[in-house]
């Protein structure tokens, strides 16, 4: 039975599509490379004809349908998707059938009329015709203007606009219930948006020190905390609530004086008391704001338990005997995580993101919760986004993308940016699961004064 | 199924939800049409998608399958202007999914606000149902969004102010990373693991947060300021008001015990007053006599769990609106959960009764009261009442009286038949020594067997087992079981005679008293008379059994 939702096999379906394309584009459709590209892409299809009839891909903005199921962006196959946006859109053509009795020769005739500049879907159906090529056909592109917008555009759109909503949230003294709807709604779409482009959302989590900390690590958290929770199956509503929940963890800090925020020195012992008062100075403000009711119930207490340990320990001290709830471990880990790895002024250079992720694996079963742990590593990797690391072939790189295999998480895509000797070169993306080249150490790049959001962003 | 039709449908269920009320049988009518096409459309095709293109609907691959003018009428316009682009039906859907999107629309039509709808629809969970929606309609002209690292850079944060995160030391990733490394466990997930998390989820989405959120603003009342402590007071007595408008009766009542709770234990004085206040707040008469009307004839038994939890000065205002319900259960609920009110002021209760006593319903009320709490004090207006001899309530005052243990002999014989089976129901209730005699004198009378009609016998009958264990009742019914009609008895009142006896027989052996065994056995032995012989026997036979 094939899975329609395996990326392996949609990934595979689009690369094989272009490799195909462009090969019959550089020589024609009979060259042995060509007729072997023809040959990896119908070997792919007929996986798919095992189960169906016809073979579709459609586009509708950003978005890719095969056989009917939406592919997720990642930075993986963003190049991909992006090639063939462009290359249909600029045919006006909004996809493809073709059916199970096709030919690998018709298909190369196709891709070769394909290549054809300015040809429209009319003429390209009239030539299938002339031909008397009835097993693929091409499916005119629907005028969508709201949907051309760039992907990584829409996704730093959605980032941005939920800083906005959280600052508005927060600054604002009473909360009407337009506001708090559009703040719900903001959560809706850093939701959808996971759900579709979860891996240049949480690109963007490397984006530190955004207008005020504050707002920005809030969403950092809440995009960590809804990946971690849509990897453990979460539903919908519970989304909703988690990242709710999330955006607000830490809004009870706007209560702390900011000479205590931004005090370069490690903080004393009263300025630690005063710290400490946030989760109940969120949960009163979140009372203010949104009420008590069945669905703030888990909004608050999570706000209550972001800082209580798996173990107990943490504060508030009066929680005790109480298991944490589940939002306030997925909370605690993602907020450790965005918290540790962000240069701050007592701290101007913090962990690695892979120093982090040792912090992590240290206290799991003791400050954090040992299987969201796991899960949270497994959605980060190793070496997270951001990652500077030192390459076996002694120059330095910058991870910007997870391998798909899960047993390959060590071995990250990199993007080459300094050379052994840490100068600058030009640079270079290399996906280490499918190389020698090993990692070999890690630094936290603020240490080199690198921000990661700079290659990221 | 043609998507066209199905459209077609769709829209009509819709126009349906939006022009009638909530509840109404139209749109259930065009739902219930609609649901059954969609099983049918879904059985022929995995999965229905639909794309909103303003007035437009597309299928997935962007064919029109239906159009219509762009206005509000059109559900493929409304979805598309309030920010949904597409709607995906799969074969897991269900009949509630549908009714879930037509019932956020009707929600979301009266608000005017631009996010109303994707709100209304994600405060609902969906089997088989899921929404694209339009990215840019989240759009807020405003907000800066960085293109590149530069316009980034502008941004950024002037004076960082963060949360300090505490953390043991500083960690160097030279020795960590290869132990990670090498120790694939670190982020390899069994299938028990898995199995574990899921059960956690499980149980987690069992648990009651509400409950836990609770304990801990009780927390925060008990050891952070009395100004805090008003907040959060303030937060429960909204959550108290939202659920009483939700139905959620039953959570408030235990709300309010843990409150009560709080409240003896709390050291602070003032904050004890504080949760004392919210009682106050929450015995409103206004508010009350609403929460009554909501609940008394669905939920009268959390109801009644509620009102006992109140403050004891809302048992007046109870009281006024018990005296306002027409049936005699639904007083008793308001009147028995104003007895719960500890230190409720009976007197002022009493004294309004006494006050309004020419009103019907405030003394009906007042005399169910009474006989519900037992007040003694009620003793002498008790006694007025029934000097002034007053038919109206003559039933309702034997009960008070009985209630207090007071005399039931004039009602034992009054002229009403009613008001006599009543006071025989009390003193079955209340057996008291002095109304052995009564039962003695109404034995043996002759009334008993030959006026009396059989709904009245059958009434008196049944309390005189409560009275066996008095020699003289036990002597009086020996007595009526030995004696014999005489011949004339027989032609002219046997029927009435016999149907008196069965009365008795009946309602001893129902009493299953230890004396009626040797009673009959007695009496078979006896007796002469070979009907009452039988009927002993067969009373004996049922008795064995």
């Amino acid at each position: 039975m094939v899975n329609l939702r395996d990326e392996n096999i949609q990934n595979r379906v689009m690369a094989r599509l272009l490799a195909a394309y462009n090969n019959i584009k550089l020589y024609g459709s009979k060259h042995n490379v060509s007729e072997k590209s023809l040959s990896d892409l119908k070997e792919v299809l007929d996986i798919l004809f095992k189960e169906m009839e016809e073979f579709t891909i459609v586009f509708r903005g950003w978005h890719v349908y095969i056989c009917g199921e939406r592919v997720k962006i990642s930075s993986i196959n963003f190049p991909y998707i992006k090639q063939l946006v462009d290359l249909f859109q600029e045919r006006n053509i909004g996809g493809i059938k073709v059916s199970r009795d096709s030919e690998i020769k018709e298909l190369g005739t196709f891709m070769e009329i394909l290549t054809k500049e300015k040809i429209t879907p009319e003429e390209i159906t009239q030539k299938l015709s002339d031909l008397e090529i009835s097993s693929i056909r091409v499916i005119p592109l629907i005028n969508q203007p709201t949907e051309l917008l760039d992907p990584k555009r829409r996704v730093k759109q959605v980032y941005f606009e939920t800083i906005n909503l959280v600052k508005n949230l927060a600054t604002q003294g009473n909360l009407q219930r337009s506001t708090y709807t559009k703040f719900t709604v903001g959560v809706l779409y850093l939701i959808d948006t996971l759900k579709t482009s979860e891996s240049l959302l949480l690109g963007l989590t490397v984006v530190k020190n955004y207008d005020d900390f504050l707002y920005n690590h809030s969403v950092n958290t809440a995009i960590l905390s809804l990946s971690l929770g849509v990897r453990i199956g979460l539903k919908s509503r519970e989304l909703l609530r988690l990242g709710q929940a999330a955006l607000l963890h830490d809004i009870g800090m706007i209560n702390i004086p900011r000479s205590v925020l931004k005090k370069e020195s490690l903080l004393s012992d009263e300025e630690w008391k005063m710290v400490k008062t946030h989760p109940i100075a969120g949960v009163r403000i979140t009372l203010d704001l949104m009420g008590l009711s069945e669905d703030t119930a888990p909004i608050l207490t999570s706000i209550f338990e972001h800082q209580k340990g798996y173990d107990g320990s943490g504060y508030p001290e009066f929680i005790k005997n109480h298991k944490i709830s589940l939002y306030a471990r997925i909370i605690q880990i993602a907020d450790f995580y965005d918290a540790v790895t962000t240069p701050r002024f007592y701290n101007p250079i913090p962990m690695s993101p892979a120093e982090a992720i040792a912090y992590l694996i240290r206290y799991s079963g003791k400050l954090f919760d040992p299987l969201l742990s796991k899960h949270f590593i497994n959605l980060l990797g190793i070496y997270p986004l951001g990652s500077l690391v030192f390459l076996s072939t002694g120059e330095w790189a910058l991870v910007i993308g997870q391998p798909q295999d899960p047993s390959k998480l060590h071995k990250p895509l990199v993007l080459v940016i300094k050379d052994a000797e840490g100068k600058d070169r030009p640079h270079q993306m290399l996906d280490l699961s499918q190389s020698d080249i090993e990692i070999k150490k890690t630094e936290s790049p603020w240490k080199f004064g690198i921000d990661p959001a700079e290659y990221l962003i | 199924m043609e998507l066209k039709n199905l459209l077609n449908l769709i829209n009509k269920t819709f126009r349906a939800y939006k022009i009638y009320p909530k509840g109404h049988d139209i749109p259930k009518f065009f739902l219930r049409q609609l649901w059954d096409n969609v099983k049918l459309a879904i059985s022929e095709t995995s999965k229905i998608d639909l794309i909103f293109d303003r007035g437009r609907c597309l299928d997935m691959y962007g064919s029109e399958i239906w159009s219509e003018e762009e206005n509000d009428d059109n559900i493929a316009w409304v979805l598309y202007k309030y920010g949904i682009r597409g709607i995906t039906i799969n074969q897991e859907v269900l009949l509630i999914d549908l009714q879930n999107i037509f019932e956020a629309i009707q929600n979301a039509y009266v608000s005017e606000d631009k996010y109303s709808l994707i709100f209304e629809i994600n405060q609902r969970e969906y089997s088989g149902v899921s929404f694209e929606f339009i990215p840019e309609f989240l759009q807020d002209q405003n907000v800066f969004i960085p293109e590149t690292y530069q316009d980034f850079l502008k941004l950024k944060e002037k004076e960082p102010s963060s949360e300090p995160f505490e953390v043991e030391g500083q960690i160097s990733a030279s020795i960590e990373i290869p132990i990670i490394i090498e120790s694939r466990e670190v982020f390899t997930i069994t299938s028990e693991e898995e199995q574990l998390l899921n059960e956690e989820i499980a149980k987690e989405r069992e648990s009651s947060q509400i409950d836990k959120v609770m304990s801990y603003l009780y927390k925060l009342i008990e050891f952070e300021s009395e100004d805090e402590a008003n907040d959060v007071i303030k937060a429960v007595e909204e959550l108290i008001l939202l659920e009483i408008n939700n139905s959620g009766i039953q959570k408030v009542s235990r709300i309010m015990q843990d409150l009560r709770l709080l409240k003896s234990q709390l050291e602070n004085p003032e904050k004890a007053k504080i949760v004392g206040m919210l009682f106050r707040r929450l015995s409103d008469p206004l508010l009350l006599e609403s929460i009554v009307k909501s609940y008394i004839e669905l939920k009268p038994n959390e109801l009644e769990a509620f009102l006992s939890k109140l403050d004891p000065d809302a048992g007046f205002s109870l009281f006024k609106i018990a005296t306002d319900l027409p049936q005699k259960s639904q007083r008793q609920v308001i009147l028995r959960s104003i007895l719960n009110l500890q230190g409720f002021d009976f007197r002022r209760i009493l004294h309004y009764v006494e006050s309004n006593k020419s009103e019907d319903k405030v003394l009906t009320a007042g005399l169910e009261f009474i006989t519900l709490g037992k007040f003694k004090e009620a003793k002498d207006f008790l006694a007025e009442l029934e000097r002034a001899n007053d038919p109206r309530m003559k039933k309702n005052l034997l009960e008070a009286i009985s209630a207090i243990e007071g005399d039931l002999t004039p009602f034992f014989y009054d002229p009403d038949v009613q008001v006599r089976m009543s006071a025989y129901l009390e003193m079955k209730k209340n057996p008291k020594k002095s109304f052995a005699s009564l039962v003695v004198e109404r034995l043996k009378s002759a009334d008993l067997f030959f006026k009396l009609d059989a709904l009245e016998k059958k009434q008196f009958m049944s309390l005189v087992p409560e009275y066996l264990d008095y020699q003289l009742v036990e002597d009086a019914v020996k007595n009526i079981l030995t004696q014999t009609l005489s011949i004339f008895g027989k032609i002219t009142k046997a029927r009435k005679y016999y149907e008196t006896l069965q009365f008795l027989v009946n309602s001893l052996v129902e009493s299953k008293n230890k004396k009626v065994y040797i009673l009959l056995i007695e009496t078979i032995k006896n007796t002469k008379d070979t009907k009452l012989r039988e009927m002993c026997s067969e009373a004996l036979k049922q008795l064995k059994e």
